[in-house]
């Protein structure tokens, strides 16, 4: 396997999900489409 | 960020109160608001990938479509997990009206750089309502058309009398119980209410009806992972019961659509994700805040709510007339309104509408956190003159 932890999405919760993933030391990944915050603050 | 912005013109605006010359003028240049906007939520996802980098993670750039339960495709390249967390979030929809399509979503409303002299809304939910108050307090005409029967729904039903009441002030007319039936070219909208065709002329439409999960195009399917009404599936580990080795948080979960959800929901999968089914997901004490001006904040349970599940329900409540820092501030609107259980005195609720609402709840859900009962808060000290000790004053009778 690439990963340990694959993790889809780079708004709020994927970032927060792949930073703890990484701080667990797992082999991590984050797939984005389109910019990198969530919807509350990726449109004000 | 305009809320707070447009809350500020219009403390301003009535300022002159307060003694203060040359408040008459205070006008909002709406092109250099959405600037400064767009440059702040530009700072929060700038160098966000590198900063991914710097810390191990490996950033795809793409859409990612599972082929298999533990194989994606992200622009065109083939990535194999153990295990996937999916937060896809969520996006605006469009209901099926006719002439939908001209009507804005709350992105591309809050693109526009000039303010609609009047604007419709369909939907009374969190965002139709705060933009609403912001736009109406900017001195658009809003009409805001709820197809249910109150606004926010969600909300304690003093709270919302409260707001439905500073509503025409604020320029704002709510409607209820309304079918919207068509948009015209000239973005007029027509709608049904209590069986009679009403049509409410506009420069703008915002269509706010919700956010339905984005799970559209990833290939769920060939993962086995369920979906219910179109969001994936979880359980209180945010790991789906048919894919065990997937696990979803944020938006696209449905269940708690607000960001500080999505942290502790993002945390909690991959924690769960990596060493087992540790933690569930515990929302009992959620406090949440609608930033209509004045905000409306609450935890726990509304009085109907409590009164439904049973309790001897007791209500206190305070009203900021009564707080000289509010009397100080020129801004004596609100209240704090404190749901009690009579028998053990345990906080059951708060709600609070006015200023400085979305802080000050904090001080009761810490309360209510570490099972305070009335009797132990009536007995505190606070600072003189605060706003935060309308909620000490709320606990008395």
């Amino acid at each position: 396997m690439d990963y340990d932890v694959l993790v889809i999405g780079a708004g709020t919760a994927g970032s927060f999900a792949a930073r703890t993933a990484v701080g667990l030391g797992a082999r991590t990944a984050i797939v984005e489409h389109d910019g990198f915050a969530g919807t509350c603050l990726g449109t004000g | 960020m305009l809320v707070s912005t447009v809350e500020l013109a219009s403390r301003a605006r009535r300022a002159g109160e307060l003694g203060l010359t040359g408040t008459e003028g205070v006008g909002l240049d709406w092109a250099a608001v959405i600037a400064r906007k767009n440059r702040i939520v530009a700072s929060w996802s700038e160098g966000k990938d590198t900063a991914f980098e710097r810390q191990g993670i490996s950033v795809l750039r793409g859409r990612a479509t599972f082929v298999a339960p533990h194989e994606l495709e992200v622009a065109d390249r083939r990535v194999t997990a153990e295990r996937v967390v999916i937060a896809t979030g969520s996006s605006p929809k469009r209901p099926p009206i006719e002439g939908i399509e001209r009507a804005l979503t709350s992105d591309q409303l809050l693109e526009r750089t000039t303010l609609p002299e009047r604007m419709v809304v369909i939907g009374g939910g969190v965002i139709a309502m705060e933009l609403g108050f912001a736009f109406g307090r900017a001195g658009t005409r809003v009409t805001v058309l709820q197809s249910g029967p109150a606004v926010l729904p969600a909300l304690d039903d003093d709270s919302r009398a409260a707001l439905v009441a500073l509503a025409p002030g604020a320029g704002l007319a709510l409607r209820t119980n309304t079918r919207v039936k068509r948009i015209s070219p000239d973005h007029s909208v027509e709608a049904e209410i209590e069986g009679q065709l009403e049509r409410f002329p506009a420069d703008a439409v915002l269509v706010a009806t919700g956010r339905p999960p984005n799970t559209a195009g990833l290939g769920l399917e060939a993962a086995g992972v369920a979906v219910e009404r179109g969001a994936v599936k979880v359980n209180e580990y945010r790991q789906s019961p048919s894919a065990p080795h997937i696990y979803a948080a944020g938006d696209v979960t449905g269940l708690h659509q607000h960001t500080p959800a999505a942290w502790y929901e993002g945390r909690l999968a991959a924690e769960n994700a990596l060493l087992g089914n540790r933690r569930a997901a515990d929302f009992s004490l959620f406090p949440t805040a609608t930033f209509t001006i004045p905000a409306i904040a609450q935890v726990g349970l509304t009085e109907a709510s409590a009164r439904q599940q049973g309790f001897t329900v007791g209500v206190s409540r305070t009203p900021f007339e009564d707080s000289s820092a509010a009397a100080v501030r020129n801004e004596t609107e609100g209240f704090v309104k404190v749901v009690f259980d009579q028998t053990s005195g345990r906080i059951l609720g708060v709600h609070i509408l006015g200023p400085g609402a979305e802080d000050l709840i904090h001080v009761a859900a810490v309360a209510m956190r570490g099972s305070l009962t009335r009797e132990a808060l009536t007995g505190m000290h606070y600072v003189f003159p605060t706003l935060a000790g309308s909620v000490f004053d709320a606990m008395w009778d």
